[in-house]
């Protein structure tokens, strides 16, 4: 961790340059930083500094302000993520300070705990934007002793220095499914992508036109909105189409499983030849394969399969099938296979078969249901997948209502641990 | 009327004005100062970052001027990138983002889209092994907090 850290402190100079030249304000800068900081301080309690910066649970807010909030350090950590420089939110004034409250939140599971550690409550005291004055007047003696630990020891790595409204462009190229693993890459990426206001728009646009738009989401407290957006997002991600960001619930449609987002695999775009990059070896490009999948409603897949059409199997090419067996197989509609070329079979006069040409079939099946994928899924339940989202997002309305009421939402982990250990406080219902 | 540019390495770059105006920088630049024979220092640009972005002006120096069109709606936005502009970003990695960086500065819009693309189709499709692996970046998560957001963040894999 220490040597990512250093490496990010040392990319902090040049989106200096790049945060002035967009006139973010300075004080946010500072904020951002500070919250970072003591992000990390709080994270990684090995820190060498930390006896020094007299750390108990009900100081810690006020101890990072005075660590972190010193001006002009040259070696505090930015992760060249400045949430100032994301368009505007309501709670832009206090979210800077916000991913440390989450960053204690996000490692989190089902209790409401009354004795919530009061670092918690310091921390959100110090989210409120005037509080600043106070104690930055003091630099801490922390400050020297804790230089010497950020102090950089790798190279500085080139795409560090890129500012976040850049990165914010790069992400917006990316689908959400990327974006989800882009954020477990490491912790910058993991809060540049949490910040990401695509998620709030993904959710305006859920429910189909700009001019129908979804009813407005209760967010999570204490955290940042868009955060409680990309959290409410990945909660319900099966049921929305990655193309469109339409919620698709599959009810009263035919094929049912069919109608809903399902993998569509992508390709690069046309003349990419990735063997070609230097960016790459040719070894990542054998295990990663063709391409990539990308989850897809029909109507998107139906679209996109126009465009990328799929190839008729050469098995099938001059096969013909009985209505019995094309309904069987393909799942269609007695007019749709009406319109399919027919032949009438030999044999004797009274017993002569119609049969349809089964290629024909296939891709008027392919149009229904989207792709080869669709097809496959018709005859599929669509129970299982309904119920995961179902669950996660009661998870997500219980988290809400937890943390609303001042509990603690902990890992699984966290609650064997608190568990085992006794401090789980007496259930009140 | 050329203009004269001076990169961070002070060599020196002369090149038309209509070239040099595809960076709104320079542009407002030229505007404010008023034509005249000094250079434009770019302390920012190194000059074989500065050749390349140059380079691309040239290519482009035809094009209309993009209006704003800053939608928001990924799906209008294209992944598709020209011909050339893709034989010209491949490049390493290292110069890759200095021409972002030096895009970003000198505010070219279509050179940043172009390597902005670029750099989504590179993260495209990767694991985030892989994507630290690209990038060279350390996981400085631990074990537990990788699972929990992996469980937060999971977008529709099949379990």
């Amino acid at each position: 961790m220490g040597t990512a850290q250093s490496d990010l402190a040392q990319a902090d100079s040049i989106p200096d340059r790049t945060a002035e030249r967009n006139g973010v304000e300075p004080l946010s800068r500072q904020l951002s930083q500070l919250s970072l900081e003591s992000y990390s301080t709080i994270s990684n309690r090995s820190y060498e500094s930390f006896e020094e910066l007299d750390f108990d649970n009900s100081s810690v807010g006020f101890s990072d302000w005075s660590s972190g909030s010193v001006p002009a350090s040259p070696t505090s950590l930015d992760l060249s993520i400045t949430p100032a420089a994301l368009p505007a939110t309501p709670v832009l004034s206090a979210s800077p300070v916000m991913p440390v409250v989450s960053a204690l939140r996000i490692f989190a599971a089902l209790s409401v705990t009354p004795t919530m550690p009061t670092s918690v409550s310091s921390l959100i005291l110090a989210a409120s934007p005037d509080l600043p004055s106070s104690p930055v007047s003091a630099p801490s003696p922390a400050l020297s002793a804790r230089t010497p630990f950020d102090t950089p020891t790798m190279d500085i790595s080139i795409q560090m220095q890129v500012p976040a409204s850049v990165w914010n462009r790069i992400c917006s190229h990316l689908h959400p499914s990327q974006l989800a693993r882009l954020s477990l890459v490491n912790k910058a990426a993991y809060n540049l992508v949490i910040n990401l206001d695509i998620w709030s728009m993904m959710y305006k646009r859920m429910h189909g036109t700009p001019q129908i738009l979804a009813p407005p989401l209760q967010l999570l407290p204490r955290i940042p909105d868009s955060h409680s957006y990309q959290l409410f997002m990945c909660a319900i991600s099966r049921q929305v189409c990655e193309g469109c960001f339409r919620r698709c619930d599959g009810q009263r449609q035919r094929g049912r499983l069919a109608a809903m987002p399902l993998p569509v695999q992508q390709h690069f775009p046309s003349g990419w030849d990735r063997n070609e990059t230097k960016l790459t070896t040719g070894k990542e490009e054998e295990e990663r394969g063709e391409g990539w999948n990308v989850n897809l409603c029909r109507n998107c897949r139906v679209e996109y399969y126009q465009a990328h059409p799929e190839p008729i199997p050469h098995t099938i090419a001059s096969s013909y099938l009985t209505r019995r067996a094309i309904k069987a197989k393909y799942h269609l509609g007695d007019k749709e296979i009406s319109s399919i070329t027919k032949r009438q079979g030999g044999g004797r006069k009274s017993k002569k078969v119609i049969a349809y040409h089964e290629p024909e079939a296939l891709a008027r099946a392919r149009e229904a249901y989207g792709g080869d994928v669709g097809l496959q899924a018709v005859p599929k339940s669509l129970c299982k997948p309904v119920k995961v989202m179902h669950t996660r997002e009661y998870l997500y309305e219980l988290r809400r209502k937890i943390t609303e009421h001042g509990g603690v939402w902990l890992t699984h982990d966290e609650f064997q641990a608190r568990k085992t250990a006794g401090q789980l406080p007496e259930r009140v219902w | 009327m050329p203009v004269v540019l001076t990169s961070s390495d002070s060599e020196t770059f002369t090149v038309d004005k209509e070239v040099a105006e595809r960076s709104i920088l320079i542009k407002n630049m030229i505007e404010d100062v008023g034509e005249s024979d000094s250079p434009i220092p770019l302390p920012n640009v190194s000059s074989a970052v500065l050749k390349k972005v140059i380079e691309f002006c040239d290519h482009h120096r035809n094009d209309p001027i993009q209006v704003q069109d800053e939608t928001d709606d990924p799906r209008k936005r294209s992944n598709d990138i020209e011909e050339w502009d893709m034989k010209f970003m491949q490049v390493d990695q290292e110069m890759l983002f200095e021409i972002i960086l030096a895009a970003n500065y000198l505010d070219i819009k279509t050179l940043l889209d172009v390597g902005c693309t670029t750099v989504a189709n590179l993260i495209k499709g990767k694991t985030p092994e892989e994507i630290r692996k690209l990038f060279n970046i350390v996981n400085d998560f631990t074990p537990e907090e990788e699972a929990q957001i992996k469980k937060e963040n999971e977008w529709a894999e099949d379990r």
